[in-house]
């Protein structure tokens, strides 16, 4: 049994064996992540939208012993990461971390939030740091605008400024 | 112990657990997940490995029954001259995925199966998985006899 604690550091040693094939395959991996993630998280967003963001990741930072805030308001939710815990095992590990574990959050996230019709912006602020800001925006242009002071802006939030 | 999480639990890593082994058989085959399993073993439960090569297996055995503890799982342990067997009547990770989606896949034991196989890799230990049903499973830890013994 992989322990449910320990599952971050099993994904890691994923992400560095599918990045050595290709970034495509593990943005293949996180999408195949992302259509079970709606799976649990779709209903709480079908029924109440920002605030059953809300309730989800009030849930999540429980279970996962995040150190965050939580806060909505009428036009976006925000996910305000000050201890990840995730990246946190992924740093203390005997195995090297993979580059670009930050932004398998964004990965799975993204896909979901453009099938629901909202807007993701990700800061991942640092690839080493294990803090970052989520915003999760009904409104395109307002999350256009947040995404602009973003200081790392994950991948797939950029699809924001297409057109 | 390397690792000694404390704190909530999220049981719902074991449904990605579930998936992963899934999309990773059908995208890549079982050598992809087997070596998977093998750099979790090997690289990230690196003090749990060295001391199996070392012929000590105490490392191993305080992870399986802290964790298997920690998420409600029921288990006991036998020791005997042949090893330790750990019988694990109910494990919390099978369970959890019974609960949400009602059965459990027969890919999800490999997890355990890869698992125990690579830590047994070049160390004096045969660490073997024998599943019984769905939720139950028992592990060996037994000593590889020499060349030549019986």
């Amino acid at each position: 049994m992989v322990p449910s604690d320990h599952f971050v550091r099993m994904y890691n040693e994923l992400f560095k064996m599918l990045l050595q094939i290709s970034e495509d395959a593990l943005h293949d991996y996180w999408l195949q992540i992302s259509r079970l993630q709606e799976t649990i998280i779709g209903p709480y967003i079908d029924k109440k939208g920002l605030s059953g963001m809300y309730e989800y990741w009030n849930r999540i930072k429980i279970e996962e012993n995040c150190d965050a805030d939580l806060k909505l308001t009428e036009n976006y939710f925000e996910f305000r990461m000050n201890h990840c815990p995730s990246l946190s095992k992924v740093l203390d590990n005997d195995a090297s971390a993979c580059p670009l574990y930050c932004d398998h959050c964004a990965g799975w996230i993204a896909p979901i939030m453009e099938k629901k019709g909202y807007f993701l912006v990700y800061d991942i602020i640092s690839r080493s740091i294990p803090k970052c800001i989520m915003r999760i925006y009904s409104n395109r242009e307002l999350a256009k605008e947040f995404a602009k002071e973003a200081k790392l802006l994950a991948e797939p939030c950029k699809q924001l400024f297409d057109n | 112990m390397r690792y000694k999480e404390e704190g909530e639990i999220h049981k719902d890593f074991h449904l990605a657990v579930n998936t992963t082994i899934n999309w990773v058989l059908s995208s890549y085959g079982i050598d992809f997940l087997a070596e998977l399993f093998r750099r979790t073993a090997q690289d990230v439960y690196a003090a749990i490995y060295q001391k199996l090569k070392n012929g000590d297996a105490s490392e191993f055995i305080e992870h399986m029954e802290y964790f298997l503890s920690r998420e409600g799982g029921e288990f006991y342990l036998d020791e005997n001259d042949s090893g330790v067997i750990l019988h694990i009547i109910k494990c919390p990770a099978a369970c959890h995925i019974k609960d949400k989606y009602g059965k459990v896949p027969e890919a999800f034991h490999l997890q355990t199966v890869l698992l125990n196989n690579a830590w047994s890799q070049n160390t004096p230990f045969i660490i073997s998985t024998d599943i019984l049903g769905e939720c139950e499973c028992q592990i060996r830890v037994a000593r590889r006899k020499e060349n030549g013994a019986k």
